[in-house]
């Protein structure tokens, strides 16, 4: 019970971190596009770096 | 048998009479831009579009260019804040000054962060780019070739326009820039040996901050997308605006005893238009 507790919390941070990242892309790509479909195009954007909290 | 004994029937010793802080980075953004701290919002600096001359055989009759001069403001739009409050009951029993170390450690935070953003800003709007080879500052071969990419960012232009060309680097990469310093030359070599990391090479400023200051993450208004990202450019071109620089209050508050301080800066930073292409994006391979 604890633990099913404990996993869903996890999954509730992640998804929240998962939906605060692409909110964070989206404000990133309208403040300088041109960098950012350079970045993108890369792949830098492909995974959530630990400095994103 | 030892005795037992108490804590506080044991001799004790304080090192000083401040709390000790936490350890403070490097700050580089005032050294490499141009430092405004009026009182003001925006910064104003229009710019003209280059002309486009004619060159033709001679005849005597040519038509006019209407020449465009467009608006590129500074706007200080962020603001960098830290408080906390320190009850009564704290300050009178206390060992040390609370109020004075807690303001202490929180003007440095916010000049750090402060910093940390104006950095971060430079870099994400200068249109400069380079990749290094693989392995980045951190492989000793690199370093030449590096910074001769860099130093040819800024080659051709007219005298004192690309003076005071700086890149910042952070520590995990002083590895290579190290190795290669103490394998360079002779007298070069001798001074880094002796000295320890030399902060010029190639007459390139080098500037070393803390791993982790160039970010991907929201900082203000800002969206930084510079983690293994580093910057060059050239000195006193970015401007960094801070009207009346780091200020802090304390005050009574209700519902509380003691005092609520809290540190305060104001911070806006640009590069002007001519000069973005002049602010490298370095990204390591």
């Amino acid at each position: 019970m604890a633990k099913e507790k404990a996993k869903k919390e996890i999954d509730a941070a992640t998804a929240d971190r998962e939906a605060r990242w692409q909110d964070f892309l989206a404000a990133a790509e309208k403040q300088n596009p041109v960098k950012f479909a350079e970045k993108k195009a890369k792949g830098v954007f492909n995974t959530i770096p630990d400095s994103f909290l | 048998m030892a005795n037992t004994l108490s804590t506080y029937s044991l001799r004790h010793k304080y090192f000083k009479s401040n709390i000790q802080g936490v350890l403070r980075n490097a700050l580089v953004a005032e050294k490499i831009c141009r430092v405004d701290r009026t009182e003001l919002k925006t910064i104003e600096n229009p710019y003209i579009t280059a002309s486009s001359p004619t060159i033709q055989a001679v005849a005597g009759t040519y038509s006019v260019n209407a020449l465009t001069v467009t608006d590129d403001a500074l706007s200080v739009d962020d603001e960098v804040v830290n408080a906390t409050h320190v009850f009564d009951f704290e300050m009178k029993t206390s060992n040390f000054d609370l109020m004075a170390d807690f303001l202490d450690d929180l003007m440095y935070q916010v000049a750090k962060k402060v910093d940390q953003f104006v950095l971060n800003k430079v870099l994400d709007v200068g249109t400069g780019t380079y990749t290094t080879p693989a392995g980045g500052f951190t492989t000793a071969a690199n370093i030449p070739v590096i910074m001769a990419n860099l130093v040819s960012k800024w080659g051709g232009f007219a005298s004192g326009v690309a003076s005071n060309p700086f890149v910042v680097i952070e520590n995990t990469d002083l590895v290579g820039f190290a190795q290669a310093q103490v394998a360079s030359g002779f007298s070069y070599a001798d001074s880094a040996l002796n000295n320890g990391f030399m902060t010029n090479y190639m007459g390139v400023d080098i500037y070393v901050v803390r791993s982790g200051t160039f970010t991907t993450a929201t900082l203000g208004t800002l969206s930084a997308t510079n983690s293994g990202h580093r910057l060059a450019g050239l000195g006193n071109l970015a401007t960094f605006a801070s009207p009346r620089g780091m200020a802090y209050e304390e005050k009574a508050v209700t519902g509380k005893t003691g005092r609520e301080v809290v540190a305060y800066c104001l911070v806006g930073a640009k590069v002007w238009n001519p000069h973005l292409p002049l602010f490298i994006d370095i990204t390591l391979a």
